[in-house]
């Protein structure tokens, strides 16, 4: 009896979630189509690759084409630029979106509320060929807008884009100002789902707005932010090539130059397709072990799994 | 076994082709001017098409054949009201008057082609007629994707094609030929091009009562007048002295040439072996001048992160009253600048920093080759453009004007539209001795290049004085300080007279270690160059660059450089 009843409703909740299940169709096909067939181009890492013979009659020379990548001078300094500048992305990346729903969340009038938000969104549209071209004169020392500011306060003006000591961190503030007012709306978002009643039982315990926001709105966001971290983890190699593309120069290839532009250089100038493709294995291989250990993480500290 | 049944395919082609060009041609409308030309050129009529037969050279296909081909656009480009790339006078007139419907696969603005084009290359999809650099053309004969075209050009190229193509001395065809197979066409280079001269604001000169440059003091004078005088008379110090500098330093190429040192290129030392120009001595007392000028504050700070046409902004926006570059600056930044500032700009020939006369270095040699796909049916097609191109430039009536600036724009430069385009490499000096000759004489002379009558023309109308609009005025002032005497041309023809005009030596593709070394070489050449101008390094840096250089993969390139150039001899 139970055995019958309990198939009948699993049968019927299959079928009702049927059309649920179709929707994911054809994003898995993308999935398929532009992740895991391009995956069989990894090959060509492992060959001397001439394009015109193609994937099967190229000549296969084991690890030659990463013996040759570590063997460049200046591959050190790039991975370990690529590291840092996507790490101090992913944290301030992170931190400047939490703030800013934390905040948007207080504020009462709703038209305030949505300009505000808009307005912190928009950059997001705009692509890094064009922000290039506007952050040079925004940043320029002669007449930028940034410098002039800084003169108000008696600040010499800087070179935020000839200055290899300043350049990741001109990176990093520029990228957060474009994108962090993507992470704020998923985090607005977020909050919305906290349930209100936790609010009513604080405010009951005699909490504040400071308190409710540690001790009610923090915890009821952590899932998501560490989902987004973890996320985040998983890119730490992407320092975001559009980006630095379009701002470095020769003056701070030092500390800008990244794995994105090096396998630029390599493969789309200089034609270097398997040793290009070596160093892009190279970079998929370590951020899959980085994966890994965000995802164990995430568990570890906030009990969030996946699967 | 393959390559007889090639030969026997193209020889039937050829046939068939003949057999119905002729055909066409008795039918052909006789008001036409360029089947006129065809006529005069065709021979071997009823020939049955053995290897002597010599085809129409500008036959049409009774129907018409579909070409595919891509492009870039040049960032001064510009249309005539409805034109596109894909549509405008010269691919109008392939598909009527050579019956070639020659299709764009894609076309990209010219700083994305490089990168689009070593993708195209890579996919091994490449459209039936491609320009490409000595580099890629020597990828795709490696692979061997590109359609022999020994036995075709003998066949269909016009006299008047072969000529000209030759006109370097054999050079571009000497390089597109390989094994002995003829396997591009080279898109023959002007002698000249990428001359640098240095161009001073003449108005800027009197106001600040400064003689003209006749040693590079004096140039350096002038920097300083420029910076520190208040040129342009709004009583703030915001001009600079040398302007135009970008971060990749072309337009200081001309300064570097001053000192005798020739960055990027390859030159013969005393022993008669190349070297490499990025390392020679005479760059260290080039870049600690610039030094000295960037601490007075003589050069745009920030010249570091703009591209150039970034650093011409500085010009457009009256900050700066001198620059390096070649003939054509008059043609972009100036004209532009010239028709809203009626400033005055003056080329001088390089200044040499010591007693030896200063040279330049021109450009490559061959710039871009053309290639036909293998395994095309239409390789003539190729050549019948070329011969197209040639006729509507050099043929008895060419119809320049319609094809170069006759549209309804008369700023519109028509022939950029064209696929496939060769130019006689000795061209543009020549219409500068033409148009010199006629100024001297006081009245036209005939001369069998129609531009020369175009720039006269238009010199007369500036000395005139009279225009009917902006625009024709800022032609004219361009043409006149192009072609006329005085002007970039005249530079470069005095260059090319004393000798002192040098060309690349390495004219090959890209050695093993070149590919794998040079952009980390390049980038470290910048990034050197750059730090010693800005003051962040010291003059001393150029030694360990040098010596890093060689070790990190230059002398190794050096090497197979000298190696090819054994092998060229």
């Amino acid at each position: 009896m139970m055995t019958v009843q309990a198939a009948t409703v699993k049968s019927r909740s299959w079928k009702r979630r049927l059309p649920l299940h179709l929707m994911l169709v054809p994003g898995i096909v993308l999935l398929i189509m532009f992740h895991y067939i391009p995956m069989a181009g990894i090959v060509i890492a492992f060959q001397n690759f001439i394009p015109a013979k193609g994937f099967f009659d190229s000549k296969w020379v084991g690890w030659e084409n990463f013996e040759l990548m570590l063997q460049m001078p200046g591959i050190g300094q790039v991975l370990w630029n690529t590291i840092y500048i996507a790490f101090l992305k992913i944290i301030f990346g992170q931190i400047a979106p939490i703030a800013a729903a934390l905040l948007l969340n207080e504020v009462r009038k709703s038209f305030i509320k949505r300009s505000v938000q808009t307005l912190i969104y928009l950059p997001h549209f705009l692509s890094w060929v064009i922000l290039g071209g506007i952050l040079i004169d925004i940043l320029s020392p002669s007449h930028g807008l940034l410098n002039e500011v800084l003169g108000w306060f008696g600040m010499k003006p800087l070179f935020f884009l000839g200055n290899d000591k300043l350049f990741p961190y001109v990176l990093v503030v520029t990228d957060v100002w474009k994108e962090f007012g993507f992470g704020t709306i998923v985090y607005l978002a977020a909050l919305t789902s906290i349930n209100p009643t936790l609010y009513e039982a604080a405010v009951m315990d005699g909490a504040g707005r400071w308190k409710q926001t540690v001790h009610v709105t923090l915890p009821g966001m952590l899932p998501i932010i560490v989902l987004l971290a973890t996320l985040g983890l998983g890119g730490v190699l992407n320092a975001g090539f559009d980006q630095v593309f379009n701002l470095y120069n020769p003056l701070v290839y030092r500390t800008g130059d990244i794995l994105d532009t090096f396998v630029y250089r390599l493969g789309l100038i200089d034609a270097q397709y398997a040793v290009a493709t070596a160093v892009g294995l190279f970079k998929s291989v370590v951020s899959l072990i980085f994966v890994g250990a965000s995802y164990w993480l995430a568990y570890r500290l906030a009990g969030y799994r996946i699967f | 076994m393959h390559h007889t049944s090639l030969k026997r395919y193209l020889i039937f082609a050829a046939a068939a082709m003949l057999l119905f060009m002729t055909a066409c041609s008795s039918t052909a409308n006789n008001k036409d001017a360029t089947n006129k030309a065809n006529s005069l050129n065709s021979q071997g009529t009823g020939n049955t098409g053995e290897q002597t037969a010599a085809a129409d050279p500008l036959g049409k296909y009774e129907t018409p054949i579909e070409v595919t081909t891509v492009r870039y656009l040049p960032p001064s480009i510009k249309f005539e009201k409805g034109d596109s790339i894909d549509s405008n006078i010269w691919y109008r007139s392939y598909e009527e008057e050579l019956g070639i419907k020659l299709i764009n696969k894609w076309s990209v603005p010219q700083t994305q082609w490089q990168q689009k084009m070593n993708v195209t290359i890579a996919s091994g999809d490449i459209p039936d007629i491609l320009s490409v650099t000595a580099n890629e053309l020597k990828r795709l004969v490696d692979a061997d994707m590109v359609e022999d075209m020994t036995d075709v050009f003998e066949k269909y190229a016009s006299d008047k094609t072969k000529k000209i193509i030759n006109n370097d001395g054999g050079n571009g065809m000497k390089a597109s030929t390989f094994e002995g197979k003829l396997l591009a066409l080279p898109g023959v280079s002007f002698t000249g091009t990428g001359a640098q001269m240095l161009w001073i604001r003449q108005d800027w000169l009197k106001k600040l009562n400064l003689p003209e440059p006749k040693t590079m003091e004096d140039v350096y004078k002038i920097a300083e007048a420029f910076a520190n005088q208040d040129p342009d008379g709004n009583n703030q110090k915001d001009t600079i002295g040398l302007g135009g500098i970008n971060k990749d330093m072309n337009s200081l190429m001309g300064f570097f040439e001053s000192f005798h040192a020739y960055p990027g290129r390859w030159i013969k030392d005393d022993s008669g072996q190349l070297v490499s120009g990025d390392i020679q001595p005479g760059l260290k007392p080039a870049l600690q001048k610039l030094q000295e000028m960037f601490k007075a504050g003589l050069i745009d700070p920030e010249f570091a992160v703009k591209d150039q046409a970034k650093a011409y902004e500085l010009i457009a926006s009256n900050k700066a009253g001198m620059f390096y570059s070649g003939e054509g600056a008059v043609w972009w930044p100036l004209t532009d600048h010239y028709k809203k500032e009626k400033s005055d700009w003056k080329p001088y020939p390089l200044i040499s920093f010591d007693d030896q006369p200063a040279s330049t270095s021109g450009g490559i040699p061959v710039g871009n080759y053309y290639v036909v796909r293998k395994g095309f049916e239409h390789p003539e097609a190729l050549v019948k453009l070329l011969n197209f191109a040639v006729e509507k430039q050099y043929g008895p009536e060419g119809r320049l004007d319609a094809y170069w600036y006759g549209g309804e724009n008369k700023e519109i430069n028509v022939s950029a539209f064209a696929a496939v385009i060769i130019s006689d490499p000795l061209e543009l000096i020549n219409i500068h001795r033409g148009v010199q000759e006629s100024v001297d004489a006081g009245k036209y002379i005939d001369n069998p290049i129609a531009d020369v009558k175009h720039h006269y023309d238009l010199y007369q109308m500036w000395l005139s004085g009279k225009f009917a609009d902006s625009n024709e005025e800022g032609q004219a002032w361009s043409s006149y300080k192009w072609a006329g005497p005085g002007g970039g041309m005249n530079v470069v023809s005095d260059y090319v007279k004393d000798n002192r005009y040098l060309v690349d030596e390495y004219t090959g593709p890209s050695t093993p270690t070149m590919t794998a070394k040079k952009s980390t070489l390049d980038k470290m050449k910048l990034e050197m160059f750059t730090k010693i101008i800005m003051g962040q390094s010291d003059i001393s840096a150029f030694d360990t660059f040098m010596a890093d250089w060689k070790k990190f993969g230059g002398d190794a390139i050096t090497a197979e450089v000298n190696e090819w150039y054994k092998a060229k001899q």
